[in-house]
């Protein structure tokens, strides 16, 4: 009996994963501890970055077979298979293969989201294109490296890359799942820790390129929006958006189907649900899954590194864009606008907008920027979805 | 433009991009910059113009602004009660303009409580509307209060 028991033992043992795991899954568990670390401890994005760093933690346990990468590598995915011998993140994950998760965050983000100030200050929506100019940018940035040899970036993966700078979650993860799938961990962990570091990333930039004087410009009050607007608005953008970038409409048209939720004020309910139960429900799944993808192949190497520096240039070229368009919207008006906000273009929301009031609080403490910031802000939303819909439409 | 970039990219499909494809770098950074810029200036024309068109809307329905108002005096208080938080389209649109009788008389009550402590007696002369570019005093405090966490 003992024999046997000591038998067992050994089998369970040299059947652990102790006994089984690599280096580079010991290094990609302790990292996803460290994410841990940032999203509890430091609070970086944590709704997001939690489920993330677990689901990377879960995905390197040898012999878990939790998700499988190489079901979904091919471009022809066999459902029956991932169906029959998947394990539960191979499930889960069918949900961002197939595209629904980041648009039901977005149908969420759209009953959460006031574009009042936006209507009121239309012009806000120049700020909030301005602001992509991280994505191509960085995109360009990522095909110089691999034609010089540093790294192996495809056009797709290059195009997945320059999206981190939309500062977008959902709007990357949608993406890149669908353009380079095998980077889809480390673009959304770029992507959600740069979004938490938005205000140590744009706050020296803002400074950098504005004059004390533009800085401690006040703006005029916005104008009171009507429900007519806010109700027309969502459909508007829809119809327009749709009909030019058709690849954009499954992000847009749930963010707006949200937004008229909100504003038409007779599905009470329904906003309820999709800003409650229904987003965090999807953002556990996202979150978990696509920390999954995070496997010791696909993250630890070269082409990681080069996107965490490239996310970063795409952050940074974002927010330089936007604060040079809006200095130059403040030339051609007479001085009326203030550059601060045009960092907020880039997406964040509400972090950029609070960065450019806090910043401009700095210089005059009874200077509120905050609301004018929130129309490049949730214009950013819109452009991001935009410039992703280019992208599709272009690699896809 | 977004077809040609199509073309361009069939051929670069799936491969490291080669130092041969830089007119396709160059044409998707100008593709996707034209497209964002031309879609959200489409919005922009769009809602300016629906801006324009809802507050003609809005002014014909609530008739020729009343710009000043003389109102007996509901209470001792003083000479003119100048700001008004919301704008006039607001107010018409929610049907609040006949009641600005009503809000000058609180208004004039709260000045008069006010005034109670120097023992003076004050009387309303007129009531104008004060046409404001910039946020006021109690919409300043409003902001201040509602933004002090960021």
């Amino acid at each position: 009996m003992l024999e046997t028991f000591w038998e067992t033992i050994k089998t369970l043992a040299a059947e652990s994963a102790f006994a089984n795991i690599s280096w580079q899954q010991g290094v990609m568990i302790l990292l996803s501890f460290l994410l841990m670390y940032l999203a509890i401890v430091k609070k970086f994005e944590p709704l997001l970055l939690l489920p993330i760093a677990f689901g990377m933690a879960l995905t390197n346990i040898p012999g878990a077979e939790l998700y499988h990468p190489e079901f979904f590598m091919t471009g022809n995915i066999d459902y029956g298979q991932v169906l029959h011998d998947g394990g539960l993140l191979d499930i889960l994950y069918l949900g961002v293969k197939l595209q629904l998760f980041p648009p039901l965050i977005f149908l969420g983000i759209g009953t959460m989201t006031d574009f009042g100030p936006l209507i009121a200050n239309p012009k806000s929506f120049l700020l909030g294109a301005a602001a992509q100019a991280g994505i191509f940018f960085t995109f360009i940035g990522a095909c110089l490296l691999s034609m010089t040899g540093i790294t192996s970036f495809t056009m797709e993966q290059a195009a997945s890359i320059g999206i981190i700078g939309g500062a977008d979650g959902p709007t990357a993860i949608f993406v890149t799942s669908k353009l380079a799938p095998e980077m889809l961990g480390s673009i959304a962990v770029a992507a959600y820790s740069y979004m938490a570091l938005v205000p140590f990333i744009q706050r020296p930039i803002m400074l950098a390129l504005t004059t004390k004087k533009e800085r401690s410009i006040r703006m005029k009050q916005l104008r009171t929006v009507s429900k007519r607007e806010r109700i027309i608005f969502p459909i508007a953008v829809t119809i327009l958006v749709s009909f030019i970038v058709p690849d954009a409409t499954a992000l847009v048209g749930m963010l707006m189907l949200g937004n008229l939720f909100r504003e038409s004020g007779v599905v009470d309910r329904l906003v309820k649900t999709a800003q409650n139960e229904l987003m965090n429900i999807v953002t556990i799944m996202l979150g978990v899954t696509v920390g999954a993808t995070a496997t010791a192949a696909n993250f630890l190497s070269i082409e990681t590194l080069a996107i965490i520096l490239l996310g970063l240039i795409a952050f940074s070229i974002g927010t330089a864009a936007g604060v040079l368009f809006a200095k130059l919207m403040n030339k051609l008006s007479g001085g009326t606008i203030n550059p601060l906000i045009g960092s907020a273009g880039v997406s964040a929301v509400p972090m950029a907008a609070r960065v450019s009031q806090k910043v401009g609080a700095e210089t005059d403490p009874s200077n509120f920027l905050l609301m004018h910031a929130m129309g490049p802000n949730v214009s950013g939303v819109i452009g991001s979805a935009v410039a992703a819909g280019v992208l599709l439409s272009i690699f896809g | 433009m977004v077809e040609i970039a199509k073309l361009l990219t069939s051929v670069t499909k799936g491969a490291t991009v080669p130092s041969e494809h830089i007119d396709m770098m160059w044409s998707t950074l100008v593709t996707g910059i034209v497209v964002v810029f031309l879609i959200l200036v489409l919005l922009v024309f769009i809602l300016w113009m629906l801006g324009k068109v809802l507050n003609i809307d809005f002014k014909s329905k609530a008739g020729a602004p009343k710009n000043t108002k003389s109102v007996p005096a509901p209470a001792a208080a003083s000479a003119s009660v100048p700001e008004k938080a919301e704008s006039e389209n607001e107010y018409a649109s929610d049907g609040f303009d006949e009641d600005d009788g009503e809000i000058i008389a609180v208004i004039a009550a709260a000045v008069a409580a006010y005034g109670e402590a120097d023992g003076k007696m004050y009387r309303i002369a007129s009531v104008k509307r004060k046409e404001k570019a910039l946020r006021g005093n109690w919409s300043a405090a409003g902001v201040q209060e509602n933004t002090r966490p960021f």
